[in-house]
């Protein structure tokens, strides 16, 4: 309600000196009104302004945490109760787990605008990303986190039994041999039907997942008899898959595949935007300029476009030993070509020609310029030429 | 759609709540408002209507403000609605507390003796005491109250409960036959027994609740009961059962609960079962309280005589000597019994600090927060810690990951198997703890890190470090390398003893409770008073003394937390504000410190370590009023 909408009879209506002071209650109460409107919001985690969120806090029995952002207080408070309500239960630690989780997510949000460390965008935890065993004769609690960084906690004293050491640590490590080492406690071993091992996500060849198992080769020289012999139509067994948990030994010796790319891989197998988020504390990709493209002369006046692509810096700690380098395609040191990102010159480029090519359409390839070997250039040629 | 004018965006800044930002805002206002006036005398009527509307905003800005910090619990400060606060995390405000002992009969003479502490109708049976804890004279009438027996093991004093609502104290015969020598206690309670009818259809009319004609009601000791008649000797059957709160008249059955009106005014609410009973409107109901007097109610040990007995016709002659009375004293609560202290009713604050031992515990316990909870909570207990396994570990990695630290310093620091006993030796520390080092490797000791498990360990001191019924605390000097570096200190055994019988009925988990020495830390304070104006030597002695007791108060275990060290600034703040002949406290410098540890290194200090304040002799003049301030 306005002081302006209080009806008044016409003739006030009219006198600018009464308009003037119905203005200026309008003004002074506009405030008042504000607050009375949104007392109520006090009690709202999520809008409690953030000088009274400790009060709040202490009114529910959570002493303020202040090493984290009120963000993360607010989510912490939307699930308190319900930490609360198991507290001493292995789904209240998880539950408290969990939610120290996330932290990581609303970390990142602060660094990416400032009034996010206090406004929390996202109400979500990462359920199923923490695993929690209880080792009650030998007094512990095992806790481990879906992220290679042990989130600061904050909430698992308010639901850990008395009397049990709690261990926590990060499930994921990034090794020096460019692979994410997950703790097979991590995944549900019910599906996996494994036993509790490290398991090795590493990267699958296309032998691993791509294709039907080979069958034994028709001899040529003597079908008749295949035919009549039919025990012979049959798989050939030394053709075998890989499994995907156990280390790929044939693979592991050339680390070809980019370490990044092989984790986004994985990444978008498991489909879970807290998982990637927690996983990933930094990001490895980040929006910088694609590659430069060799093939087109003279490259080095094009500015590359912006394209979503690996950051160097911000994973120094297990790049240190990768070559990016796609050793095939670059032939000088000082010209990388990278694994990443393939190059692709025109749209069209990477397509195989059809061998009963018949029109008369010129096809672009690149060929090496014989003006200057070190060079390559795109030329159009038809197809019977390629 | 008319067009938004600029000002309902908010002309008027957000932080002018008071009236002179307020009517400041307004006058800079004016111009873009109107240009058709310019106001420039006070008198205009225009100013007067401004200077109105300024005040009435300064005044709902106040009160908006005031009702944010009234839905808080750290910042309520009316008992109405803490009371609404505290209720929603179950939390009910105490309101006036009758002192409570539990009084032992021993019989006297060489016969068997019988006895029969049973209600009259009127009165219960009494015993008094003719001089205050002070000293001074004064009668203190306690009420026996029949059937009630000393403490049982399946009772806790940690669980908010009413006396009155299982045991049938008017029960009309408690006989009790004591052989030669033979003893039975029951349950005293000072105060006045009264009582208040009023007549069924009226309670109705008053929309079931009945105002009484006091306020001094012990809440936890108020019976409702039904009579046909006022004239009858008995009562009707309805057995009217009271509750904690009317949020408890759940079931279809007669039922009480005290509660409050807006102004903060203790009432009896009655169920509205009592409209379900048939031809029940020409009864009367009888509230029956004990009207108490508080913490003057409080009696020391074995003072109580003169045993008068309610029912008529007993063998046993009062001021005869047949029996002799003792009485535990209840000037300190104790564990595992029935001694309560008189008290007022609870503030606001008072409610805040006293429900943070309540909150989320649900009278069970589990985590750490609760056994922490429920030690402070613990009749007798001024302050305490529990710490568990896991807490000590982090406490000890805390201390190690600390950079402000030497090595020395956290080496005296840490907790050690000497503050809590050492568990299996089962654990990888190094994978356990992500170190590059096993920390209690013998080798390369660095920290204790192997605690035993499902062990509660607690640090406590009870009755200021002072004597109780329970006995003396324990305490020894910690010697290390010859010389002594704090105090140990425990409480007495029976008092622990009763803290665990007070424990085991909450246990919702096998863990073993265990009292531990906590490590004691004597200090006194150095410093020189500044007065407004030149006093006396008279007036500056008792400024002196004002100081040192606002000190005591402040410092009392009671005030004070474990891991809490005193600053200068505590001790500056304490001194200026507990005299208004104080201009300033001077604290010293860095070679004259106001905080003195006496006979201690300050470094072994950690969180199970208490700060305790000492006087030192008068004669040592450590606090004193400057010189240049004294006239004589």
């Amino acid at each position: 309600m306005r002081v302006s909408d209080i009806p008044i009879p016409e003739v006030y209506r009219e006198s600018s000196d009464f308009r003037f002071f119905l203005k200026w209650f309008d003004a002074a109460l506009d405030k008042v009104r504000f607050d009375t409107e949104n007392l109520v919001d006090l009690f709202d985690p999520q809008r409690c302004p953030e000088n009274l969120l400790w009060m709040l806090a202490e009114t529910m029995g959570y002493k303020y945490d202040d090493r984290l952002p009120a963000a993360f207080c607010r989510l912490v408070l939307l699930y308190f109760m319900s930490m609360i309500r198991y507290k001493g239960s292995k789904s209240g630690v998880t539950l408290a787990a969990e939610v120290n989780l996330a932290q990581h997510n609303i970390i990142d949000y602060g660094k990416e605008k400032e009034i996010l460390n206090n406004r929390l965008e996202d109400t979500s935890i990462p359920v199923n990303s923490v695993y929690v065993t209880a080792h009650t004769p030998e007094g512990y609690i095992d806790v481990v986190y879906f992220s290679d960084k042990k989130p600061i906690d904050a909430c698992i004293e308010y639901v850990r039994p008395l009397g049990m050491y709690c261990f926590q640590h990060s499930g994921v490590t990034f090794n020096v041999r460019n692979k994410i080492s997950l703790d097979a406690r991590l995944t549900n071993i019910n599906d996996a039907r494994i036993s509790e091992k490290m398991t090795r996500v590493g990267h699958y060849s296309r032998d691993d997942y791509a294709r039907m198992q080979k069958m034994y080769d028709v001899p040529q020289v003597a079908p008749d008899y295949y035919m009549q012999h039919p025990k012979k139509h049959a798989n050939d067994t030394d053709d075998v898959r890989h499994k995907a948990w156990e280390r790929n030994q044939k693979f592991e010796g050339e680390p070809t595949v980019n370490a990044g790319y092989r984790a986004m891989y994985s990444l978008q197998l498991s489909n879970n935007e807290h998982i990637t988020k927690s996983l990933f504390t930094e990001p490895i990709f980040d929006l910088g300029y694609e590659p430069q493209d060799v093939t087109v002369e003279p490259y080095s006046s094009l500015k590359p476009d912006w394209n979503l692509r690996y950051n160097l810096t911000n994973e120094p700690g297990f790049i240190y030993d990768v070559s990016t380098l796609d050793e095939d395609r670059s032939e000088y040191a000082t010209r990388p070509r990278p694994a990443v990102n393939p190059i692709m010159a025109q749209v069209g480029d990477a397509i195989a020609i059809p061998e009963d090519a018949t029109d008369n359409a010129n096809y672009r390839v690149t060929e090496t310029d014989p003006n200057s070997e070190n060079y390559k250039k795109l030329v159009d040629k038809p197809a019977e030429e390629i | 759609m008319a067009k938004q004018e600029s000002y309902s965006r908010g002309l008027v800044n957000y932080t002018s709540r008071d009236y002179d930002s307020l009517l400041q805002e307004f006058k800079t206002l004016i111009p873009k408002l109107t240009s058709l006036w310019y106001p420039d005398a006070e008198a205009d009527p225009g100013m007067v209507l401004l200077k109105l509307l300024a005040s009435t905003g300064d005044m709902l800005g106040v009160n908006l403000d005031w009702l944010a910090n009234e839905v808080f619990a750290p910042s309520v400060s009316q008992r109405k609605d803490a009371e609404k606060v505290f209720g929603l995390i179950g939390y009910t405000l105490g309101w006036y507390t009758a002192a409570r002992t539990e009084i032992t009969f021993t019989n006297n003479t060489d016969q068997v003796l019988t006895i029969d502490f049973g209600f009259n109708g009127n009165n219960f049976s009494t015993v008094t005491a003719y001089d205050d804890i002070t000293g001074q004279a004064r009668t203190i009438t306690y009420n026996i109250l029949p059937k009630t027996n000393s403490y049982g093991a399946s009772e806790s004093r940690s669980r908010r409960s009413i006396l009155t609502s299982d045991i049938d104290v008017f029960s009309n015969s408690d006989v009790v036959k004591l052989p030669r020598g033979g003893s039975c206690t029951r349950v005293g309670i000072e105060g006045e027994l009264r009582s208040f009818a009023i007549p069924v259809s009226k309670v109705k009319e008053q929309n079931y609740v009945i105002t009484l004609p006091s306020q001094h009601i012990d809440t936890t000791a108020i019976w409702v009961k039904a009579k046909a008649a006022l004239s009858d000797d008995d009562y009707v059957e309805t057995q009217w059962k009271q509750c904690q709160t009317t949020a408890e008249f759940i079931e279809p059955e007669p039922r009480f609960a005290v509660t409050y009106d807006n102004y903060s005014n203790a009432q009896v609410t009655i169920s509205n079962y009592l409209n379900q009973l048939e031809n029940y409107d020409g009864n009367y109901l009888i509230i029956y309280w004990i009207d108490c007097s508080g913490v003057i109610g409080c009696v020391n040990k074995d003072v109580l005589q003169n045993l008068v007995l309610a029912k008529p016709n007993q063998e046993l002659v009062s001021g005869s000597g047949q029996i002799q009375i003792g009485n535990l004293s209840n000037t300190v609560e104790l564990p595992n019994t029935y001694t309560v202290t008189g008290n007022s009713p609870e503030t606001a604050k008072e409610a805040y600090i006293n429900s943070r031992n309540y909150i989320n515990t649900w009278d069970s316990l589990v985590t750490l927060h609760d056994y922490n909870r429920f030690l402070n909570r613990e009749a007798g207990v001024d302050c305490g810690i529990v710490i568990d396994c896991q807490k000590a570990l982090e406490i000890n990695m805390e201390i190690y990951n600390n950079k402000n630290l030497t090595d020395s310093q956290k080496s005296k620091m840490y907790i050690t198997k000497y503050d809590f006993p050492e568990g299996r030796d089962i654990f990888d520390w190094q994978s356990a703890l992500d170190l590059d080092f096993d920390p209690s490797d013998p080798q390369r000791y660095v920290f204790a890190t192997n605690f035993k498990t499902y062990t509660a360990m607690c640090f406590a001191i009870h009755n200021d470090f002072k004597n109780s019924d329970f006995g003396s605390g324990i305490s020894s000097e910690a010697q290390i390398k010859k010389s002594t570096k704090f105090m140990r200190y425990k409480p007495p055994q029976l008092f622990i003893e009763g803290v665990i019988k007070d424990y085991e009925p909450l246990q919702a988990m096998s863990v073993e409770m265990r009292f531990g020495y906590a490590r004691i830390f004597n200090f006194y304070v150095t410093g020189e008073i500044y007065t407004v104006k030149p006093v006396s030597s008279q007036v500056a002695d008792a400024i002196v003394e004002t100081a040192k007791e606002a000190l005591r108060l402040y410092f009392s275990p009671a005030a004070r937390e474990f891991g809490q060290k005193p600053t200068i600034m505590e001790v500056v703040d304490v001194i200026q504000n507990c005299d208004d002949h104080i201009r300033y406290f001077d604290a010293g410098s860095i070679s004259n410190p106001v905080i003195n540890y006496y006979n201690c290194d300050s470094e072994y200090f950690n969180p199970i370590s208490f700060a305790r304040y000492i006087d030192l002799p008068e004669s040592a003049h450590n606090i004193r009023v400057a010189p240049s301030c004294i006239i004589d």
